[in-house]
């Protein structure tokens, strides 16, 4: 059976730093049941204490899938989508009750995947990238972008339903507003636009959600990667060439995304590429041997 | 003397002049950043009188830095010189995790023979410099620390000392190693103090320290510098230099 294993990194951006703002990024990983998860939160920085937001939908997210893998009911879809969705709208009612947060305090996207045997899923609710390294070498990526920056986050449907982001984005809700742009990296070629999505605003705020089989578990994939936004926007270097320095992973043990992420952020700021705002990883490997 | 160390979670790494070492197999280390530790022990037959105390310090040092928070980021290699009657280095066991290292386990010291010193200081450096350079090619954060402990001056080596003068500057010059110390420690041996000094300073060493006498309470203080300068060093990683916290004094 394949064996899976995860890790994840996050830090804060230049912009915090300089500002005297906390990290708004979060991310957290783990193995159950016969399977591996990775979920990172962007917290929105003109939000009020996003951090706690980020934090308590990653938890609330990471158990949620936690519990599905042991029981073996994921991947599942868009149903997978909805429970994992169900779980974040309780945990976001719950925790602005105990620590009396305000609304704003939990204004934060939610990226998330699983993999099992069986197939895996990727779900993407607000904005970030995620990412495929093949076995062949290969890198598939998606870019997911909201009109003027206004993603939508999970908070928002435990409000109101959502209603008032949906009007504040012209109230169509099969307008396409919700952008998928999709890379492929091929080690011989460099990069290949593989086409733009435009999801439609209901789709956008229920979720993109990208499935794989059980075939590409086991012949295909090497791992599966999320990023927040921030890893557009580190100083002299494309989104596209970050996700792939940050995917040149040397060994996989342990801790083996903070190692990476840490020396090219490391190697990166001694050619005056810093990253400018917080940026967050979480990744899913599979290993090449049963 | 027994190898503590042939399993396979070891693997064998050459640093030149046909010395070589032991170290955890790369791929199995888990890691962000870790802090290379060698401690090389004088067993040359003037240490006779005292070598169950100096395994006795030796042990305790190594009990001490299991216990630091640093503990899980601290590879720890342990030598002795000479090989038996002869030149060179004996590894106790390659660079493992102190959770991989039981130093109650470690065996009576062998003693007999001269005094390699350079041999014992190239293999020290050498390999740290060596096994560093993997791991930072490997994204590993990677500083280093040395204590080479003796009583007595070079006398029977293979390695010369420009061999050492050159792993010395190596783990120096900021290209492998985030911070390289290395300690010449004097035990017993506080006539030969000026000679130990001027082998320091010829060899490119960062320190020279005269631990006294070979009593119990000495040896103990020994013991208690060894651990703190290691847990110091391993706390340094990630700052871009060494630690400015190694004592001056035993």
């Amino acid at each position: 059976m394949k064996q899976f294993f995860a890790d994840h990194y996050f830090r804060i951006g230049q912009a915090h730093i300089a500002n005297g703002t906390p990290c708004q990024d979060f991310a957290l990983s783990g193995r159950a049941g016969p399977g591996a998860w990775a979920v990172l939160s962007d917290g929105c920085s003109s939000g009020g204490h996003t951090d706690m937001g980020a934090r308590v939908l990653s938890f609330a997210t990471a158990a949620a899938i936690r519990a599905a893998l042991e029981e073996g009911t994921f991947p599942a879809g868009r149903g997978g989508a909805d429970r994992v969705g169900q779980a974040q709208k309780a945990a976001i009612s719950e925790a602005q009750r105990v620590h009396s947060l305000d609304p704003q305090d939990m204004l934060a996207t939610c990226l998330w995947a699983c993999a099992t045997p069986l197939g895996g899923m990727v779900h993407v609710r607000g904005d970030g990238v995620a990412a495929w390294l093949l076995r062949d070498g290969r890198v598939a990526m998606s870019r997911y972008d909201w009109p003027d920056n206004r993603p939508f986050y999970p908070a928002y449907e435990a409000q109101d339903g959502g209603a008032a982001f949906a009007a504040a984005q012209g109230g169509d809700m099969a307008a396409p507003v919700f952008r998928e742009e999709r890379w492929i990296h091929v080690p011989s070629l460099g990069f290949l636009e593989a086409g733009t999505s435009e999801h439609s605003l209901a789709e956008g705020m229920a979720g993109a959600v990208s499935l794989f089989g059980a075939a590409h578990v086991a012949d295909e994939i090497s791992f599966i990667a999320l990023f927040s936004d921030g890893v557009e926007q580190i100083d002299g270097l494309g989104w596209k060439e970050a996700v792939l320095e940050l995917l040149a992973f040397k060994t996989e043990k342990g801790a083996f995304v903070k190692r990476r992420a840490m020396r090219a952020i490391r190697d990166g700021a001694s050619k005056g590429r810093r990253p400018v705002d917080d940026i967050a990883c979480a990744v899913i490997g599979v290993a090449a041997e049963d | 003397m027994p190898r503590l160390n042939d399993n396979d979670d070891l693997q064998t790494f050459q640093i030149g002049g046909n010395f070589n070492f032991q170290g955890a197999r790369i791929a199995n280390l888990g890691a962000t950043e870790y802090t290379l530790v060698t401690i090389a022990v004088d067993v040359s037959g003037s240490v006779a009188g005292f070598k169950k105390e100096l395994r006795q310090s030796l042990v305790t040092a190594v009990d001490a830095c299991r216990k630091s928070p640093r503990s899980d980021n601290i590879l720890l290699r342990v030598v002795t010189f000479p090989k038996f009657m002869n030149t060179g280095v004996e590894e106790m066991h390659g660079f493992k995790p102190l959770s991989d290292v039981d130093p109650a386990a470690y065996p009576d010291l062998n003693v007999g023979g001269g005094t390699p010193l350079c041999d014992a200081c190239y293999s020290a450096i050498g390999a740290i410099n060596s096994y560093g350079e993997q791991l930072s090619d490997q994204d590993f954060g990677v500083n280093g620390i040395a204590f080479i402990i003796t009583d007595g001056g070079e006398n029977t080596s293979k390695a010369t000392m420009k061999m050492v003068r050159d792993e010395a500057q190596r783990s120096v010059s900021g290209e492998i190693l985030e911070s390289m110390i290395t300690v010449l420690v004097g035990i017993n041996a506080s006539a030969l103090n000026k000679e130990l000094e001027r082998f320091r300073r010829e060899a490119g060493l960062t320190q020279y320290i005269d631990a006294g006498d070979a009593t119990p309470k000495k040896l103990a203080k020994l013991a208690d510098f060894v651990s703190q300068s290691v847990s110091s060093q391993s706390q340094a990683l990630g700052t871009g230099g060494p630690s400015r916290n190694i004592a001056a004094v035993i």
